[in-house]
């Protein structure tokens, strides 16, 4: 029996995926989820094998949702937006659905779990840290503790490497995230943000001296008090971009 | 110039009339203080002045087909040259025909042929100029009327455009819930049709530059709604306010519409559970007043793209009405609140 979860926001969208599975006797759907925290919560309790998921979804994405679980389920996407279409592979869906879909494409997107779906689960793990998507959100969404938090890049201080995570360091305090720190650099706005490091990524209006530090090295002072460590290598364009 | 000037149709050729006669007059006076005898002044002056205009008259048809650039001065000045040696000779040869009996008058032309003929020319030249400086601001002006009218026909374009843009995803997301209704149930499958189809067709109305009244946008506003009603459920309420004194103002089409778009939409993205969006029209001095509010987060960071729909209707009230100040955006608590305001004493058809 394929256990699976439908996760989407409009009441006959998932409707529609009910009626359809209707016709796949070896499916059952334990629940119907219309956001994304309730999709985190049903994952966890009910441990489907196969969730649809739509991507536009009140406060979380369904992109969103995914990057916090630990392991998620193989997932269909459903949606009407095809601008995600190449991260949501990314994402390593089994497949895509677009809205309206006949029951036709919809039977093949189950034909293609069946395929995939059992080796998925002893081969791959989503590897979400290394998921390069820029430009599309101006916020990340992480777990803190049990709650869910969105931080927007705008209240992000300073970011600082620690092995394959990256410490968010925010006004409201400081968090943990599963991303590399090439991924920030690349959807963080330069005119912004500064890597200074290769260990750091620092907001230009948090900075308010540079101190020399020993010969050829230096260290940023931050408004909060914070001292950051200038690499040699990312100095001159620090320079370029405080104009100095 | 001549020609124009002697085009009977308009009043200008007895202003030309008037020009010459008082040109001949002065002339024949001017000659009379060296060579006493107005009748003999005014004959020769009366010959060159024809000759003249036959002068001017070649020197335009020449100067309409064929136009001297800066850089040829030679040939530019070869004409009046040319034109020079025929009125100075025709003019010579004819006075000597008509005068051959004033020996006296005779002589004193004789005397100051030199400078009849640098007169002539300078004439001729002057004219040549002014020709040539006409045929420049006359081109100029063409060039200016023409670049106003692209100007127009690009702006008619980008409202045409701005106007048409219809958020896809809703058009997609709304097919997905007919195909989720049609077989269940049929009867809301069909309704639904015929919403977004009146809706639809509201939006690619042919003659959508015409401005509406409040009463009409509001029923068009409630059909957007009731689609998306049906989308959403019980997550979405909409509550209208308006009055007698604001339903008879008017407005232009679709330009609310894209602004409940995004109230929903940040709405039933932005917050969990159920979305109330507020909307409130009012007559506030010579403005219609309309403010959309919707519920929102602060906290959380916004999702690139969704402020199209504002950035439209701001440019389209830029293009209509050469203003900045007509879209406000403000931030109260958990409320997102958009204010529109449109003038209601601009003239409604100006513009196209």
């Amino acid at each position: 029996m394929i256990n699976i979860v439908i996760i989407d926001d409009e009441p006959l969208a998932a409707e529609l995926i009910l009626e359809y599975l209707s016709d796949y006797h070896q499916t059952q759907v334990l629940g119907i989820c219309h956001n994304g925290f309730d999709g985190l919560k049903a994952i966890k309790e009910l441990q489907p094998d196969l969730i649809f998921l739509d991507i536009q979804m009140p406060k979380i994405t369904g992109l969103e949702m995914l990057e916090l679980l630990e392991n998620p389920p193989a997932v269909i996407f459903t949606t009407a937006y095809d601008e995600y279409a190449v991260k949501a592979f990314d994402a390593q869906a089994i497949d895509y659905l677009l809205k309206p879909f006949s029951k036709e494409r919809f039977g093949k997107a189950i034909e293609k779990f069946l395929i995939m779906g059992g080796h998925l689960k002893e081969l791959k793990k989503y590897d979400f840290a290394k998921m390069e998507a820029p430009g599309v959100s101006e916020r990340i969404v992480l777990k803190d503790k049990n709650a869910i938090k969105i931080i927007p890049f705008s209240t992000i201080k300073y970011l600082e490497a620690n092995d394959d995570y990256v410490n968010i360091y925010t006004s409201d305090g400081k968090f943990l995230k599963n991303k590399t720190m090439k991924f920030f650099e690349q959807v963080l706005d330069h005119k912004v943000f500064v890597r200074v490091h290769r260990s750091y990524i620092v907001k230009i209006t948090e900075i308010t001296k540079i101190e020399g530090y020993e010969k050829d090295s230096f260290l940023l002072i931050l408004k909060s008090g914070e001292k950051i460590p200038v690499s040699k290598a990312s100095y001159p364009n620090l320079k370029s971009v405080l104009g100095i | 110039m001549i020609s124009s000037a002697l085009n009977f149709k308009d009043k200008t050729w007895y202003k030309a009339i008037l020009i010459i006669f008082l040109w001949v007059i002065g002339l024949a006076y001017l000659i009379h203080q060296f060579e006493p005898g107005y009748i003999n002044a005014l004959i020769d002056v009366g010959i060159h002045t024809f000759f003249l205009l036959i002068a001017f008259f070649f020197l335009e048809n020449i100067f309409r087909f064929y136009t001297p650039q800066e850089k040829h001065l030679l040939i530019f000045l070869a004409f009046p040259l040319l034109l020079t040696t025929f009125v100075f000779s025709f003019g010579k040869f004819t006075v000597e025909l008509v005068l051959n009996q004033r020996m006296e008058y005779l002589k004193f032309f004789i005397e100051i042929y030199l400078l009849r003929i640098f007169l002539i020319f300078l004439i001729i030249l002057g004219y040549a100029l002014l020709l040539l400086f006409h045929s420049k601001l006359e081109s100029q002006i063409k060039a200016l009327e023409r670049s106003d009218q692209m100007e127009r026909l690009a702006k008619e374009a980008e409202l045409y455009q701005l106007r048409q843009q219809l958020q896809p995803h809703f058009l997609f997301n709304s097919l997905n819930s007919i195909s989720s209704l049609v077989k269940r149930k049929p009867d809301e499958a069909r309704e639904m049709v015929l919403q977004l189809s009146e809706f639809l067709r509201r939006t690619i109305r042919k003659e959508n530059n015409k401005w509406i009244n409040v009463a009409e946008e509001l029923e068009f506003l409630r059909l957007f709604i009731g689609i998306e009603k049906l989308r959403f459920g019980h997550r979405l309420s909409v509550d209208f306010i308006s009055n007698a004194a604001t339903d008879k103002l008017f407005l232009p089409q679709l330009m609310v519409q894209p602004l409940l778009e995004n109230a929903v939409k940040h709405g039933l993205y932005g917050v969990l559970g159920e979305v109330l969006i507020n909307v409130s029209l009012e007559k506030e001095d010579q403005y219609l007043k309309i403010c959309i509010s919707n519920p929102f987060d602060p906290k959380a960071g916004q999702i690139t793209g969704e402020g199209f729909g504002l950035k439209a209707v701001k440019r389209r009230l830029f293009l209509l009405f050469g203003r900045h100040d007509l879209l406000q955006v403000k931030e109260v608590k958990n409320l997102f609140i958009v204010e529109l305001k449109i003038p209601q004493n601009y003239d409604q058809y100006s513009n196209h």
